[in-house]
């Protein structure tokens, strides 16, 4: 929390520049403002439920059982329950930062955090259900089937690397 | 997989290390999928 007058720099630089190109080009108002209100309304329904998902997992589900179901010795059976864990939630990746933090911080392996958030990034359910309807059944299973394949021997690439420091 | 507007608080959640890391390998992750359904398509 050190740096919070410097942390505003970004957003009033920004909010700078947006003034001079709002005034600059009227017909970018419109656009510009509906966004804006999206992101916002996103963050004010989303923060809370994060906030409360966070404080739920860290009252109710122990350290051991993160680490025996998520930990160093949980081998495939904890890479699958990452797996799992990140496609059943929808939600922008920021929220799943501070998620996977709590569950590192209760002894997830760092394979196993890197699954999580790379599941919710790219292998949403109700996000593959869009993507048969309009590329097809060969391409949904092949991509699933080679971001699974990569995402797991890339998780134990940086579990590696992570652990050489 | 990448996200670069999120990764200040990516950095700030998970270290620098492991944020640079995981970007990393994903965008290398995402070229060699897109390679493998080139080939497989």
């Amino acid at each position: 929390m050190k740096m919070k007058t410097r942390q505003w720099v970004p957003v009033i630089i920004l909010g700078l520049i947006s003034a001079v190109l709002l005034y600059l080009q009227p017909y970018a108002r419109a656009p510009f403002g509906s966004t804006v209100l999206d992101y916002t309304m996103e963050l004010i329904v989303v923060l809370p439920a994060v906030l409360l998902l966070m404080g739920l997992l860290s009252l109710f589900i122990s350290n051991e059982f993160i680490s025996a179901h998520l930990g160093s010795e949980s081998g495939l059976k904890g890479m699958a329950v990452a797996f799992l864990l990140g496609t059943l939630p929808t939600g922008p990746v920021y929220m799943a930062f501070p998620i996977a933090r709590t569950l590192r911080d209760k002894g997830a392996r760092v394979a196993n955090v890197y699954i999580f958030l790379s599941a919710w990034a790219c292998i949403k359910i109700p996000q593959e259900l869009v993507e048969l309807r309009f590329l097809g059944l060969e391409f949904m299973a092949y991509r699933l089937l080679f971001t699974i394949i990569m995402v797991a021997f890339l998780s134990l690439v940086v579990e590696k690397i992570e652990h050489a420091f | 997989m990448i996200g670069v507007v999120t990764l200040p608080l990516e950095i700030k959640e998970l270290g620098g290390r492991f944020a640079a890391l995981r970007n990393g390998t994903s965008f290398a992750a995402a070229l060699a999928i897109s390679l493998l359904m080139g080939l497989v398509i």
